[in-house]
């Protein structure tokens, strides 16, 4: 076969099992809905909970809090990637496509698209929950587009890295506690709920420099319509920095089950 | 006459085990081994390296001609697996997990669901096909599992305990269906722990202990080896396990 050849192959490989991922969640339809019934109730809440609260310079709560509960909520349903994984190599059923002429990266490639699909829908329907308590996007359509486009592509980014994390934990309880250790620091030491500057000197630097705060600051920009460019080239080049680091890393353990 | 099976020398350990020591095996085209030995023999791993699953540390095997180390992708595309976990999907029906390795054996829609439907007429799964597989019986399970391995007509197949946990109802329906795989040219490499499966399915059985093939022949041959008159009688003897 030629690369081209096998490139395609694993493409459709990759969407075979993709569909095979979304017909799951088509079998479960009050899965879905309550798992995009939470993020859109956590919009709801925090904006009526914290707004009194919180100072947000120069901006409403409700501007400043949707961006942060988007990528939040993009981060914590990536981990949902590991129980997956885990789970389809606790029931042999990983073992069961390894035996069979398919791409080998497609058993994670396809799984990590269709998180990708979900991860999609429930962004969606949270933009539409925030506008229902009075978020507005005066940066507009494309804008707005553009910051759903941001916080999906991060997304996918961290579910190779929690792909990676379901392939080295033992059954798929293991893997969603390693994958909420990761993700819970990293969602609250950030800019979601409250700006940086208010954290002690000694978290600040972190929360100011981590990926979850550069991809919150850059949807934040887009939707206001500020100057979003730097903030969009950090949260990119987060972005590809984990698929750079994750896919490999994924890929190679995939191929070490054969050891 | 060719293969479809040829292992030689077959060694893999694990750490602190040694699994394998030395398994020679071959299974002519369009017959039927059994590999029959106690827990923890080795039969699993063996059929795993014929498989692509795991490589071996030592030793080669060749599958329908092809080297399963140098050449997996090859052996897959020629080889059925199933086994005693079934790995169907639960939360697909059964007509769905068929097309799924169908079209995992990249053959197109149309034809996987024309092959799908088929073989569930012939495992009598017709009337189940758009059932979610988590609500078949144990027994269906297996039909559905058995069913997906054939999906690409492959030359040969590996059935890893095909039977265990069947009420002797259901394994004798799964033994008519392998029996007509195999008067229709399949070849066929079976572990059981059943001698009874193994004397019924088999053309010859390799007996496994400790890593090694330590028998191989016809059930007749090993009874008269062991001048023991039953195959139980000749495994026991066979593997030590009765004095």
């Amino acid at each position: 076969m030629t690369t081209v050849d096998t490139l395609r192959w694993s493409a459709a490989d990759t969407l075979v099992l993709a569909g095979r991922s979304l017909r799951h969640w088509r079998r479960q339809p009050e899965l879905l809905l309550l798992s995009t019934a939470q993020p859109v109730l956590l919009v709801l809440l925090f904006t009526q909970v914290f707004a009194g609260a919180v100072a947000t310079p120069g901006m409403r709560y409700v501007d400043w809090l949707v961006p942060g509960v988007l990528v939040q909520v993009v981060a914590w349903d990536s981990a949902k990637t590991a129980v997956g994984v885990a789970e389809d190599l606790a029931s042999s059923t990983i073992e069961r496509f390894r035996t069979l002429p398919m791409s080998a990266p497609a058993v994670l490639a396809g799984r990590t698209l269709a998180d990708a699909a979900r991860n999609l829908f429930v962004v969606l329907a949270m933009l539409a929950a925030g506008t229902l308590v009075g978020l507005r996007i005066p940066g507009g359509p494309v804008a707005a587009a553009g910051a759903v486009a941001l916080t999906v592509a991060f997304g996918y980014a961290l579910t190779w890295l929690f792909a990676y994390v379901g392939l080295r934990a033992r059954g798929g309880e293991a893997a969603l506690a390693g994958g909420i250790l990761v993700v819970f620091p990293l969602m609250f030491a950030s800019s979601a709920l409250v700006p940086v500057e208010t954290m002690p000197a000694w978290l600040r630097p972190v929360a100011a420099h981590q990926p979850l705060t550069a991809v919150i600051d850059a949807v934040r920009a887009l939707l206001r319509g500020q100057p979003a460019a730097s903030a969009v080239a950090t949260a990119l080049a987060w972005t590809a920095a984990i698929l750079a680091l994750a896919v490999p890393a994924a890929v190679r353990r995939f191929r070490k089950l054969s050891t | 006459m060719t293969a479809a099976i040829r292992a030689e020398g077959l060694r893999k350990g694990y750490p602190g085990v040694r699994a394998l020591r030395g398994v020679d095996l071959e299974v002519p085209a369009g017959s039927v081994l059994a590999l029959l030995g106690p827990n923890g023999a080795g039969k699993s791993t063996t059929v795993r390296i014929l498989t692509t699953l795991v490589a071996p540390d030592g030793g080669r095997a060749e599958v329908a001609g092809f080297d399963v180390v140098r050449h997996p992708h090859r052996v897959r595309a020629a080889i059925g697996v199933a086994g005693q976990y079934a790995a169907v999907d639960g939360r697909l029906t059964g007509r769905e997990n068929l097309v799924l390795f169908g079209r995992l054996h990249r053959m197109p829609h149309r034809a996987a669901l024309r092959r799908a439907g088929e073989l569930l007429d012939r495992f009598d799964l017709a009337a189940a096909a758009d059932r979610l597989a988590r609500t078949y019986s144990g027994g269906m399970r297996r039909r559905l599992d058995l069913a997906a391995s054939l999906v690409a007509h492959a030359p040969v197949l590996f059935l890893d305990e095909p039977t265990t946990g069947l009420d002797p109802l259901r394994r004798e329906q799964l033994w008519a269906v392998v029996g007509d795989l195999v008067a229709e040219g399949t070849s066929v490499l079976l572990t059981t722990q059943y001698l009874e499966e193994a004397e019924r399915l088999a053309d010859r059985v390799a007996v496994v202990d400790h890593g090694r093939v330590v028998a191989e022949g016809t059930a007749e041959q090993l009874k008269h080896r062991t001048g023991r008159s039953s195959l139980d009688a000749a495994f026991l003897a066979l593997t030590g396990a009765a004095a």
